[in-house]
């Protein structure tokens, strides 16, 4: 009866845990607080607020209550509502409080903040953050080619571009339509003019174009085309490094 | 250049301090400013709610909705000025400022070296998340067809209908307005502008959670707010987590739920409980609870369960009705969108 949503409780666990360290903190934390916290008010948030969420959310009945109102995909959000980085914090304070020696209370704080920074993973790194030289915070070419569309005298723009390039045109210019709209998880099967694109099917995608009102392809130049845009009525207009911009004459 | 950074400074500085005077005018706090702050920032996100929600489904033109909370803000703001400005010494503040020394402490040096880190790189630096495709892309289609929430941001089609799930949590809105305000593009407001200052917010509200938590205790404050820090500068071993939140797309109206909202609806319940101040501060919490619906579609479940779970915990300490009652109150937007959310989708 339970199944479907102990399976999505039990998936929405294992993506939020990580490996797993920080929740292992959490209830250590919580076991400490409730061991030694005298304040009744900062027991009751930290130690039996935090049980009494994780209670409610790992419940299969709860999950199947509020099914309707939350997206199974996202149920994992609702590890949100417990109080972790405060409570590993308030936790590490309360112990560095009970070392009355000043040596022994910074030997103490500095354990504790290498315990933490040894269970968890730095955020900071090439990886996830680039130094990007624009305001916008978005990839320098597909800004250059969103602008190069933008200062087309056209009054009407509809785009047809990579998967990679859609989430970002509209986020410039909201007078670009697109031929295709982002799907957050990846699912394109309904759009076959992607898989003409990605084929490099000219006839195919010209055709798609004209029954969609498609009068802009933005082509990445890496794929390379069956037969020529030019001959299908597009004229090249600009170009970025990987990309070539052909308008419907 | 200077003249938008004035704006920026004066919009989204000095306005949220003022508003959030009208309030804080009435307690006795140390930490006012801090207070004042954030509180003018969830009594702007409270009206944005109230007004947005009935102008779209009125499909009534964004400039409309824009002149309208500004002309509320406005109001706000002068009555703020007026009530604050009898009350304010110059003469004797300045003289306690004068007096006051400046004993810059490791700790507490520490302490803002990493949340200054933190707002640094999110101001230089950049992560790029492909769901601003329809959240930042719906600041920029509301400002430019001057819609909400009529023609689609990820594609540019007229909507066949509301989006449900998002048309009950604007907050893509707010960004618009501000945006229009400070006269900078919306991408540019959510990707530069918001980041370092929502960072800011989360940390003023984990500051006053270590005040609150620690009776004020400078030393104890400063190294719950170093680990903290380090918490969430380590916290990437998943994406999911509120911490990856804060520091990969504070802009977006979820992460701020998950490091705003949520813990201020912690800290005001236990002010609620702790501190017999009388309406402000569940007043407060009705406010923030209209906030939590404006940020995002899980806040109005999340909000409510968050301020549930608290309720239940204190109710078995203290076995007073009254905190029933009262948060029985304040959780009312929360049931209200919810259950507009579950008839109309």
């Amino acid at each position: 009866m339970f199944s479907d949503n102990i399976k999505i409780i039990q998936d929405s666990f294992l993506k939020y845990k990580g490996t797993g360290m920080y929740m292992a903190l959490f209830f250590l934390a919580i076991l400490y607080l409730f061991l030694t916290e005298k304040n009744k008010s900062q027991k009751m948030f930290m130690v039996y607020f935090s049980c009494l969420i994780m209670v409610v959310i790992l419940n299969p009945l709860f999950n199947k209550c509020v099914d309707s109102l939350l997206n199974k995909n996202v149920y994992w959000r609702n590890f949100w509502l417990l109080p972790m980085g405060i409570t590993i914090a308030y936790a590490g304070v309360s112990v560095i409080k009970g070392v009355s020696n000043k040596n022994q209370k910074m030997i103490t704080f500095l354990l504790i903040l290498l315990i933490i920074v040894s269970s968890g993973k730095c955020i900071y790194t090439a990886e996830n953050y680039q130094k990007i030289g624009n305001a916008f915070k978005l990839p320098e070419e597909y800004i250059e080619v969103i602008n190069k569309i933008s200062e087309m005298n056209l009054e009407h723009k509809k785009v047809l571009t990579t998967i990679e390039m859609i989430p970002y045109i509209r986020q410039i210019d909201a007078k670009i339509e697109l031929a295709f709209e982002r799907r957050p998880f990846g699912d394109y099967k309904d759009y076959e003019i992607i898989d003409y694109y990605n084929t490099g099917s000219t006839h195919s995608i010209t055709n798609l174009c004209q029954q969609q009102n498609i009068n802009i392809i933005v082509y990445d130049k890496a794929i390379p085309l069956q037969e020529p845009l030019i001959n299908y009525g597009f004229k090249l207009t600009a170009q970025t490094e990987h990309y070539e911009i052909y308008v419907m004459e | 250049m200077f003249f938008k950074l004035l704006l920026c400074i004066l919009i989204l500085g000095i306005v949220p301090e003022i508003l959030g005077l009208l309030i804080t005018q009435f307690w006795k706090e140390k930490s006012s400013i801090l207070w004042s702050f954030i509180i003018g920032y969830f009594l702007e996100f409270a009206i944005l709610q109230l007004l947005a929600i009935p102008m779209i489904f009125l499909k009534v033109k964004f400039t409309v909705l824009l002149y309208s909370w500004c002309a509320i803000i406005g109001v706000l703001l002068v009555l703020s000025i007026i009530m604050n400005l009898r009350k304010l010494k110059i003469k004797e503040t300045f003289n306690l400022i004068k007096k006051q020394k400046i004993e810059p402490k490791p700790m507490y040096v520490i302490a803002i070296i990493l949340i200054g880190l933190q707002m640094f790189i999110a101001f230089f630096y950049t992560h790029i998340d492909d769901d601003d495709a329809f959240f930042v892309a719906t600041s920029n289609v509301t400002i430019e067809e001057n819609s909400m929430y009529i023609i689609s941001a990820e594609n540019g089609s007229p909507y066949k209908e509301f989006p449900m799930r998002y048309v009950f949590s604007p907050f893509p809105l707010y960004t618009a307005i501000i945006s229009k305000l400070i006269q900078i593009h919306p991408t540019i407001v959510a990707h530069t502008i918001f980041p370092p200052i929502f960072i800011l917010i989360a940390y003023i509200v984990y500051t006053l959670l270590g005040i609150k938590l620690f009776y004020g205790d400078k030393e104890d404050v400063s190294r719950f707010l170093i680990l903290l820090s380090v918490i969430y500068i380590w916290g990437n071993f998943s994406i999911y987590t509120n911490f990856s939140f804060l520091l990969f797309r504070i802009w977006q109206g979820k992460a701020i739920l998950a490091n705003i909202i949520l813990p201020s609806i912690w800290l005001l319940f236990l002010k609620c409980v702790e501190e017999n101040k009388g309406i402000i501060n569940w007043l407060l919490l009705i406010i923030t609870m209209l906030a939590s619906c404006l940020v995002s579609s899980m806040g109005i479940p999340l909000a409510a369960i968050t301020l549930g779970g608290l309720v239940v915990v204190f109710l078995v300490k203290d076995k007073k009705v009254s905190y029933l009652i009262k948060s029985g109150i304040c959780v009312i937007p929360n049931i209200v969108y919810g259950l507009m959310y579950l008839i109309m989708k």
